[in-house]
């Protein structure tokens, strides 16, 4: 991340061979260029040599490299002969990325075939290619090293409709003749395999495309520095001050990669060989396309987008205002917000007074909302709040991307967040029997809390099962606390289990426990408090346990209050937790009145990491008198979602072929 | 959003469509009860309008009294007296009918409005705005509106509540597309899917907590405004048309499409949509509007159903309903849906739909405006007689209904008098089933019973009309109700899905309420009370010849003396047929003839008589709990001799009796009377009586038929005051067509003689087979059994 490829933005002139002199290479290059200079022509970015690694690992060992004359020659028999290429079929686009190595020596040069050098040729002196194929220029990444070589990657697109036309520029260049292994992903991939050696004899590698996915945009992302390749829209809700900004991807996971291309599919990466398709949605880039053609006529998705900028949606789209006036206050909903795409055209007048323009823009209003909806419940039920979107529906579309960013930070504010809550209430009152059954989830990023909560009290059999688990685990350190009180008043006894027996043959008994626990730097303080006078009915139950592991702390507090005579349980429950920034409030209330026949029961987590903040209110309100049942629980963020974007949009799959063709994973 | 969304500014322009103007059913007919009407509501939506009224209805209900007995009664002299009185109850109406009606409606109702004290009509849906001075005008009436939403979700959650089979899955293709769902004994918590012009996700945890967690701004609107704008077609169902006609393919992009098949490392299949008109992404190509219109209506669906798996998965939550325009009862769309759901949730989401969908707004505004009236707090139920039923306006579905009652939908709720609830002693509410069979999933069952009922239809008539017989227009009225009864069950034959699953209990609950609906409140009311005073002059002799018996000889002679009594029943055409000729026809007729019957020897067709003796050896019972059935030698010379051995062994004992008449079913007023006389005569049951070990409850029904989860609250008290342990019910009505399979808590008696061929002959008996089950529940320790085999062959 912190090396070279620094040098070219978008508005960098194309600059042919001599690139490097044209500004000086970023500091560390240099340095080890000096300790092996000794390698050919461009022999300063030759220096990256490690063998099988993948590009990342190569450049960790790189700067001491006394071996590596040794590792270089085992790379060069393993290492694949040019050209390198990595194909990526699409239902709409052909994506396709071309090494050209920089540093060919003299006497490779020599034993260069005139196919090789001609295709090179032709690839890297043309920007555009028959009347459909076009080089992606500014998003050339020059001295790349790759498995030993340095060159520049270039980045190609062309429509899959156009393939055989490729295929036939492929067959007259005879570039089957070359034996180079072409390693192709995406879906054409394997629907035009046959086409590939009939027309062209060409053998494909198949590749998976989301392996390739992800695997082009972990490289593309650590080797790429300034101008940083991931960014974000600061302020996307406000127009005037919206702009671009770099994001550092640092630790990237987990992740949400949401690709947009034809269609769309959601992945959750965790790391860098462990992801999932979450879900996909086939309102993508070429429904977008698919309905312009449809309704506007246009031809291509730049006129498509070139419409769309110039149009108005809330012609054709019917918003909330339209339909109240203003905001539809009762549920927070502002009145620009669209209500119904595309609501207006159920109107015979207003289908006729909009233009093609405004159809484009709704079209893709409509389209990029709903991306960005579909994403945010997937952020939130995977929770994961790192969201960055690829794929080429995003090309110079600065229209949808800063939509999304709007979309996703807006609407995620004060949304509910991932949250998995249990929780069962039964009161017979009938039977004098509670159960109360009370479980959270919370899963923070690395942090994991599990609370299980049990009671069952029974006034009528007199008996009282308390049931308490606390299962958390925050990084490698783990708590497990179990606590069970049983008591059965027409007993006259008392049994807690696992930690504590008693016996209250005197009707009365007055507990308190203490664990201290040191191992090594952890320390753990438990203090368990037992208060029983069946006499009175009573019993009173305080329980508290301290953890100081390092820099974590938690605080528990737990109190029990019950008197039967009254009828009456109060239920106190504390959970502080510190770890680092990280902080999480717990706190946790029950109050049962049998002789009033109510019971209130209040539960609440403040939890706050970093600049997010989320709040868990939960609330149990039970009037048996009424037999009315109020459960309520709410989990909020304060801060919106942040829409995360990638320069190469649409080349990743391509890159990840390519990588593969290389350092077969 | 919803429906009326679609309204603001272009209403005339899609509702004034090809529609005939003329409404073919007398007004009357459908706007019934006007005179006592107050408390009007109305939800003006894009093409249709919701109106809604409270109303009483005055209707003659039959009351027995009993006569003064202190002086020495003479042989003749009838136990008691009957006499039709008038009484007022409180029914809702709500009408749904094409706003092009509107001004027709609003006159017609001004017209025959004759009360003056409502000042107030709530409104609410988008339309309501448009409409309000032309209702203001016509009816004088102050426009109050309402939120839609909010009006929306107490709709929704009152229709739950109150109506039995309100939710359904559709299934396209299946046997019945319908298929019913169990009414929770808690409601709560749902989420509400509204597909309008756009859509809005609403989670609803209580009566008043929901919250509008989400939405969607493809919705029904996308679908019409987008489709209008591809296919040039203007009408939302004839969208609907074209779209069941394309071939999405076409037009869509499959996974096959860009992989040549399907991607099966991630599972898709390559029929899967990859892109959404991804095909129609070129500008030289026509493509057809049927398949334009499939597709479209295919990616609404899909992105809807995803959405709605987000978010039930977010707050997981498991029943999901859909409404609003885009669901209406269209099959298209409940087909798309539900598909969609399927797949994203992998079949653990059902997509749930509501047979009173459309009219979820107008019933929320109407309870939003009868508040003081606290309509919550009292049990409701759909009068079968006064309402339409599932699609009733659908125009591919029932031509004969339509062309009858035209494009006017109605339904009707009764206010109940007592507010019903689960018996507490069902094992698992949630999973209860009243119903043995259900008919709409049973072509030949259905076949036999809409057959059975018809055929049943005159003698019905005969017995109203000779119920009372000062009243000369009791024939006419007797024809309307055939006639009605008759349609209902014409319907039902065409749409057995009309009022949720369709069941024996609901075709004789419909012929109830179609006999109420003309003032025949209780047609066997004199052959009821011929049938007890007869059976009184038997009950001492009968009793003696008991108790000259052994005990085991005695348990036996007890449980027959109840079967055969059983057979003693009008609804059953088998008995009544011999009944109706041979006025003669006693109880001893009816042992003899059981008697000569080789099936009336042992082993019954369902028999655990031999389980039950060795319980009754055990220790007895705490109280009893026993549905009773028919009035006469049932009651009187078959359940009471039997009631009277329980509380000798010291069992408490329940009756529990219909709150109102249903054939010839023993009525809580009767049974009063009834066992009045018979403390009268016996010690055992005086003292019962007087120490309130025998109590009467009401069972809070009215059908001949028993529904455990909507009992008289009273009744569920009672059997947790007394910690019920054996619950008894009689008969083929609550025994074999209800609860034959109703597991239970506690023990449980389940007896009845099987008074129809047909039915003994799909459990694999003969006519006047027995039906005597036995059961305990699993792990539950009696002292003599662990098992009791109980299964019919």
């Amino acid at each position: 991340m912190e090396e070279r490829n620094g040098h070219h933005g978008e508005n960098e002139p194309e600059t042919g061979e001599n690139e490097d002199a044209a500004e000086p290479p970023p500091k560390q290059s240099r340095s080890r260029s000096d300790e092996s200079n000794n390698f050919g022509l461009d022999s300063n970015n030759m220096e990256t040599t490690t063998a099988g690694g993948s590009a990342t690992d190569e450049r960790r060992t790189s700067t001491s490299n006394y071996s590596s004359r040794q590792r270089i020659d085992s790379l060069r028999k393993t290492r694949p002969p040019f050209p390198w290429f990595g194909m990526d079929i699409g239902g709409t686009l052909v994506k396709l990325v071309y090494f050209e190595p920089k540093d060919i020596t003299a006497e490779e040069e020599q034993e260069e075939v005139e196919n090789l050098k001609s295709i090179r040729r032709y690839l890297t002196s043309n920007i555009a290619y028959g009347k459909t194929g076009i080089r992606d220029v500014h998003l050339e990444m020059k001295d790349l090293t790759i498995c030993g070589r340095t060159g520049n990657l270039h980045f190609i697109r062309f429509p899959t409709q156009d393939l055989p036309a490729f295929l036939q520029m492929a067959r007259s260049k005879h570039f089957s003749s070359l034996h180079t292994t072409l390693c192709a992903t995406g879906g054409g991939a394997y629907k035009f395999e046959f086409d590939f050696r009939q027309m062209a004899d060409l053998l494909l590698l198949k590749l998976d495309e989301l392996d390739c996915l992800i695997r082009g945009v972990l490289y593309i992302d650590s080797v790429v520095s300034n101008p940083s390749e991931c960014y974000y829209y600061e302020n996307p809700t406000d127009p005037e001050h919206c702009v671009q900004k770099p994001f550092p991807l640092e630790n990237p996971y987990p992740l949400l990669l949401v690709n947009i291309g034809s269609g769309v599919s959601i992945l959750a990466v965790y790391s860098k060989n462990n992801y999932k398709r979450v879900t996909g949605t086939s309102l993508g880039g070429g429904t977008f396309l698919g309905l312009c053609c449809l309704l506007t006529g246009c031809s291509s998705f730049e006129e498509a987008l070139e419409m769309a900028s110039q149009g108005e949606s809330t012609h054709v789209d019917k918003l909330v205002r339209d339909i109240y006036g203003g905001d539809y206050e009762r549920f927070g909903l502002p009145g620009w917000a669209v209500a119904s795409s595309f609501g207006n055209m159920v109107c015979k007048e207003k289908r006729e007074s909009i233009s093609k323009e405004d159809l484009a823009r709704a079209t893709l209003v409509s389209i990029t909302n709903n991306i960005g909806s579909i994403t945010r419940m997937v952020a939130l039920n995977e929770n994961i709040e790192r969201v960055v979107f690829v794929g080429n529906f995003l090309r110079v579309n600065t229209l949808s991307m800063k939509l999304l960013s709007y979309a996703m930070d807006y609407w995620s504010k004060g949304q509910l967040k991932a949250l998995f809550l249990r929780h069962e209430v039964r009161l017979y009152t009938g039977l004098k029997a509670l159960f109360l059954r009370h479980e959270v989830r919370l899963s923070t990023g690395l942090k994991a809390l599990f609370l299980r909560h049990e009671v069952r009290l029974s006034t009528g059999l007199k008996a009282l099962f308390l049931r308490h688990e606390v299962r958390l685990s925050t990084g490698l350190k783990a708590l497990f606390l179990r606590h069970e009180v049983r008591l059965y008043t027409g007993l006259k006894a008392l049994f807690l289990r696992h930690e504590v027996r008693l016996s209250t043959g005197l009707k009365a008994l007055f507990f308190i426990h203490e664990v201290r626990l040191s191992t090594g730097l952890k320390a753990l303080f438990l203090r368990h408090e037992v208060r029983l006078s069946t006499g009175l009915k009573a019993l009173f139950l305080r329980h508290e346990v301290r953890l100081s592991t390092g820099l974590k702390a938690l605080f528990l507090r737990h109190e029990v209050r019950l008197s039967t005579g009254l009828k009456a349980l109060f239920f106190r429950h504390e959970v502080r937790l510190s770890t680092g920034l990280k902080a999480l409030f717990h706190r946790h209330e029950v109050r049962l009145s049998t002789g009033l026949k109510a019971l209130f029961h209040r539960h609440e987590v403040r939890l706050s990491t970093g600049l997010k903040a989320l709040f868990l209110r939960h609330e149990v309100r039970l009037s048996t008198g009424l037999k009315a049942l109020f459960l309520r629980h709410e989990v909020r963020i304060s801060s919106g979602l942040k829409a995360l974007f990638l320069r190469h949009e649409g080349y990743f799959g391509s890159v990840g072929a390519l990588l593969e063709l290389l350092d077969p994973s | 959003m919803s429906t009326s969304k679609m309204a603001a500014g272009c209403e005339r322009v899609d509702s004034s469509h090809s529609m005939d103007k003329s409404i073919t059913l007398p007004p009357d007919e459908i706007f019934r009860n006007l005179e006592n009407a107050k408390r009007f509501a109305i939800d003006i939506g894009g093409s249709l309008t919701k109106l809604a009224y409270y109303s009483t209805v005055q209707h003659k209900v039959a009351k027995v009294r009993s006569f003064d007995h202190t002086a020495k009664e003479t042989e003749g002299d009838p136990l008691y007296e009957i006499s039709m009185q008038e009484e007022v109850s409180a029914r809702l109406h709500f009408i749904k009918f094409e706003n092009a009606y509107i001004e027709t409606c609003l006159d017609f109702i001004k017209d025959h409005l004759v009360n003056t004290d409502t000042k107030v009509i709530k409104a609410t849906g988008g339309g309501a705005h448009k409409f309000k001075d032309l209702i203001e005008k016509k009816l004088k009436l102050r426009v109050d509106k309402e939120d839609e939403m909010t009006c929306l979700i107490k709709g929704c959650n009152f229709v739950l509540r109150n109506i039995t089979h309100e939710a359904f899955v559709y299934v396209k293709h299946a046997d019945s597309e319908f298929r019913f769902q169990n009414t929770h004994p808690d409601i709560f918590p749902y989420l509400l899917i509204n597909i309008g012009s756009g859509v809005s996700i609403f989670k609803v945890e209580s009566e008043d907590t929901f919250e509008r967690v989400g939405g969607s701004s493809i919705g029904g609107g996308t679908f019409w405004g987008l489709g209008a704008l591809l296919t040039k077609t203007k009408r939302f169902d004839e969208l609907l048309q074209l779209a069941s006609k394309g071939q999405h393919t076409n037009v869509d992009m499959l996974v096959k499409d860009i992989y040549g098949g399907s991607y099966g490392s991630l599972g898709l299949t390559g029929d899967l949509i990859a892109s959404s008109f991804g095909k129609s992404a070129t500008p030289d190509k026509e493509f057809s509007k049927e398949d334009m219109a499939k597709s479209l209506l295919h990616m609404i669906s899909n992105d809807i159903g995803q959405l709605a798996c987000l978010y039930a998965r977010l707050h997981n939550l498991t029943r999901v309903y859909f409404g609003g325009f885009f669901i209406r009862g269209h099959p298209v769309t409940m087909h798309t849906i539900t598909y969609s759901i399927n797949f994203f949730t992998k079949g653990e989401v059902q997509a749930l739909f509501l047979r009173h969908e459309g009219y979820l707004g107008t019933i929320g505004a109407f309870l939003k405006g009868a508040e003081e009236d606290n309509p919550n707090q009292y049990s409701w139920g759909e009068n079968y007689a006064g309402s339409s039923g599932l699609m009733s306006t659908s125009p591919d579905l029932n031509p004969m209904q339509r062309a009858r009652s035209g494009t006017f939908d109605m339904l009707e709720m009764d206010r109940l008098e007592r507010q019903l609830v689960n018996l507490p002693l069902l094992q698992d509410p949630s999973s209860y089933i009243p119903d043995t069979v259900d008919l709409s999933e049973d072509a030949l069952a259905r076949e036999y019973w809409l057959y059975c009922f018809e055929e049943a239809l005159d003698g019905v008539v005969k017995r109203a009309v000779a119920s009372q017989p000062d009243l000369p227009e009791a024939a006419e009225r007797a024809e309307k109700f055939r006639h009605k009864y008759q349609h209902k069950l014409q319907t039902l034959r065409h749409q057995p899905f009309a009022y949720g699953s369709l069941t024996v209990r609901s075709l004789l609950d419909t012929r109830e309420h179609c006999l109420n609906e003309f003032n025949f409140p209780d047609p066997y009311s004199k052959i009821k009370q011929g049938e007890n005073d007869m059976a009184l002059k038997y009950f001492q002799k009968a009793v003696k010849s008991l108790e000259e018996l052994s005990w085991e000889q005695r348990q036996f002679a007890l449980v027959r003396g109840l079967l055969a009594g059983n057979v003693f029943d009008w609804g059953a055409k088998a008995v009544s047929d011999v009944l109706e000729s041979d006025p003669e026809f006693g109880f001893e007729h009816a042992k003899l003839q059981l008697e000569g019957m080789p099936l009336l020897e042992r082993p019954w067709l369902v028999d655990a008589y031999d389980q039950w003796l060795e319980r009754l050896k055990g220790p007895p019972h705490k109280c009893a709990l026993f549905f009773v059935d028919n009035s006469g030698i049932d009651i009187i010379l078959g359940v009471f001799p039997f009631v009277r051995e329980l509380l000798c062994r010291g069992t408490e004992v329940v009756l529990a009796s219909n709150s109102s008449p249903a054939l010839n079913d023993v009525t809580n007023s009767e049974l009063q009377i009834l066992t009045e006389r018979i403390a009268a005569m016996d010690l055992v049951i005086q003292s019962a009586v007087k120490e309130d070990r025998l109590t009467l409850v009401q069972s809070g029904s009215s059908s001949p038929c028993l529904d455990l989860s909507r009992l008289d609250k009273v009744l569920a008290g009672v059997v947790r005051e007394r910690h019920v342990d054996l619950v008894i019910i009689e008969g083929m009505g609550r025994a074999i067509h209800t609860n034959y399979y109703a597991i239970l808590s506690c023990e449980s008696l389940k007896m009845a003689v099987i008074k129809n061929s047909w039915l003994a002959d799909r459990l694999g008996g003969k006519l006047f087979s027995v039906v005597f089950k036995y059961e305990v529940p699993p792990g539950h320790k009696t002292t003599t059994l662990d098992h009791v085999p109980v299964t019919p062959s």
